[in-house]
């Protein structure tokens, strides 16, 4: 008995430890194998977390490649549309000055077809014989002409041909007088602001019995008490050379009237005379100064010599000479005096050099008495050529009715010097300073 | 399981299958599962197993026990072995895992801020290819008004063009009509015939480009 429950239990040991170890050997492979479970598990997890990390930054880098990409394509879009701009601006600028060019060019245009049309009307009346209609159509065109030449900005007053003028102020309205042209033996024309003037006609319809027609020069007007008298030079018809006359008239648009059988000063020997001007002296007497024009040697000089006080006809014991050429710029030409008196000084305004050219200008000279002597006290023009105004000459002195002083004179235009082209009129104000005349910028 | 004694002899009956009587005596092999050996009095079969024990070999005996505990000990040696194995090998692949873990964390937390950045990135994208769209499309309308404008300005510089050109053909015209009114007025006709013919070609120009 006791044998066989030693042998039970001995096989129970066996049992018991085969158990355990089988238990034992069991749970060692069970923790095994779950940990190598776990591990692969986790090293699934971690290579497939790399792969994607890896992935992930190998999108991240080409979106990083597709952001300097873009931004370089996005930073050139923008400075070609800044550069497109600046571009659309210069071209839009460029535009516009274009778009007022093209505007002032029509108005211009338009400006000188009215002009051209006025001239060419007052061309057809005057050769159809009507000097009326041609008259008309010069004023109506005068103002698109003023304006083809440059407007009054620089005094021009008048577009057409008015050569050697003359100012008259008769109450507030203002003649003024010049050579013969198309509008006839002495064109005249009138303003009452000195900016707008309106051709009256032919201020001497008819010339004396003497003279011969297509040659009357260089008029001018004096108001002695109820009557005009114009001075003016013409032709004589049995020599050709000229001299000077003089008519009235009682109104200053006229028609003046010369019945003169002989011209007042006629100086045949010096070679005609021409230009006269009169002048009132402090005293009241009346003297006419004018210029001959000199032969072979003898140098064209300027006279003056008393009137009567009707301004008619001249007296005294002869003519005084004033002046002649004696500076380079006067090219050995003097003429077209006007005496005036300037803050009590006798002064003598003239022209000087060829009246054809642009050297022809304005002198100045200084005098004792209407008589002279006159001296010369400026080595050079008192105006020359400038701006739009070519070769001026013809000066006229006058006060306008607010007692300011003026100086009319003709002149070429640019690129239009010389006859048959036109020596229009101009306007400049006068200033005094030190008792010396200057030629102020201002113009009507 | 073998012992010592069954390695001189034949190859023991599968264990379990074998049951030892005490005083050495076989008992008999289950009818039917167990080849008859020599015991039986005859000679085993090829094929058949012998399990024929050495003679003195009894499981009480003294070597028999000696044998035994041997092989519990190298059983349980191998055991330990195993099981030692086993356990540092898990403690391994659980070290493993912690290290992939740990790996896996980092790896993750890098994702996560690369997953940032990659939005931050793609935000910026859509940003800078909205401008670049916008900037595309202004660009467009310049150039399109650049186009007009400068169409404009061509027509305009011609236009500027023939307009100069009548300009001064009128001028022209007009200094020789003018010239010819003024000889006309001093009874120069041939003058002005000749000052006429001189710009007549001009004032034919003129007359065209004014219509």
């Amino acid at each position: 008995m006791a044998d066989r429950r030693a042998r039970r239990r001995r096989r129970l040991r066996r049992t018991a430890a085969v158990g355990l170890v089988a238990v034992v050997m069991g749970g060692a492979v069970a923790f095994d194998v779950a940990a190598r479970v776990s591990m692969t598990h986790a090293e699934s997890q971690r290579r497939t977390a790399q792969y994607t990390h890896r992935t992930m930054v190998g999108v991240l880098v080409g979106r990083r490649a597709a952001v300097a990409w873009a931004t370089i394509t996005r930073d050139t879009l923008r400075s070609s549309a800044i550069s497109t701009n600046q571009e659309l601006t210069a071209a839009a600028s460029q535009l516009s000055q274009d778009n007022s060019s093209a505007f002032y060019q029509g108005l211009d245009l338009e400006t000188l077809h009215s002009c051209l049309n006025g001239v060419t009307a007052a061309y057809t009346q005057l050769a159809g014989g009507s000097l009326p209609g041609a008259i008309s159509a010069i004023t109506s065109a005068s103002a698109p002409c003023l304006s083809v030449e440059g407007g009054a900005g620089a005094g021009l007053v008048y577009p057409f041909d008015f050569p050697d003028p003359s100012v008259l102020d008769v109450g507030g309205t203002y003649y003024a007088y010049a050579t013969n042209s198309a509008a006839g033996n002495v064109q005249i024309i009138t303003s009452t602001d000195l900016v707008h003037w309106s051709a009256v006609g032919d201020a001497l319809p008819h010339l004396p019995a003497w003279a011969a027609a297509g040659a009357t020069w260089a008029p001018s007007v004096l108001q002695v008490g109820g009557t005009f008298v114009m001075y003016f030079s013409a032709g004589y018809a049995t020599s050709g050379e000229q001299c000077i006359s003089e008519a009235v008239a009682t109104q200053p648009e006229g028609p003046f009237i010369d019945s003169s059988m002989f011209p007042i000063v006629c100086q045949l020997g010096l070679g005609g005379s021409i230009d006269p001007s009169p002048y009132v002296g402090p005293d009241g007497t009346i003297y006419l100064d004018w210029k001959s024009e000199g032969e072979g040697a003898q140098l064209p000089t300027l006279w003056a010599q008393p009137l009567d006080p009707t301004g008619t006809q001249v007296v005294g014991a002869g003519p005084s000479p004033l002046l002649q050429p004696s500076q380079s710029w006067e090219q050995g030409v003097v003429e077209a005096p006007d005496m005036v008196s300037i803050a009590g000084q006798t002064d003598l305004f003239y022209a000087g050099a060829s009246w054809q050219g642009t050297n022809y200008a304005i002198g100045l000279a200084t005098c004792t008495g209407p008589l002279g002597p006159c001296a010369k006290p400026l080595a050079q023009p008192f105006f020359a050529s400038q701006g739009n105004v070519v070769g001026p000459g013809g000066p006229s002195v006058f006060t306008d009715s607010q007692g300011r002083l003026w100086i009319a004179f003709a002149s070429w235009l640019p690129d239009q010097v010389g006859f048959p082209h036109s020596r229009v009129l101009f306007l400049r104000q006068l200033t005094v300073v030190d008792g010396m005349p200057h030629m102020a910028a201002s113009s009507p | 399981m073998t012992t010592p004694e069954t390695d001189r002899a034949d190859p023991p009956p599968p264990e379990g299958l074998e049951s030892a009587t005490p005083g050495g005596q076989k008992a008999a092999p289950p009818v039917g599962r167990r080849p008859l050996g020599r015991r039986a009095g005859r000679r085993p079969a090829p094929g058949e197993w012998s399990g024929a024990r050495g003679v003195g070999t009894g499981a009480d005996s003294p070597r028999s026990g000696r044998w035994r505990r041997l092989g519990a000990i190298v059983l349980a040696a191998g055991s330990a072995a195993a099981v030692a194995f086993l356990i540092t090998s898990g403690i391994q692949a659980r070290q493993q895992t912690r290290r992939s873990d740990t790996t896996l964390a980092t790896v993750r937390a890098e994702e996560r801020v690369t997953l940032h950045q990659l939005s931050v990135t793609d935000a910026r994208l859509a940003a800078v290819r909205g401008e670049s769209d916008a900037a595309r499309r202004t660009l467009g309308v310049l150039t399109a008004e650049l186009s007009g404008e400068r169409a404009q300005l061509a027509r305009q510089q011609s236009n500027l063009y023939v307009q100069g050109v009548s300009i001064s053909a009128l001028d022209t015209c007009l200094g020789g009509v003018e010239a010819a009114l003024n000889e006309v007025g001093l009874n120069d006709q041939a003058g002005a015939v000749t000052s006429l013919n001189g710009v007549s070609a001009s004032c034919r120009t003129a007359g065209a480009s004014v219509g």
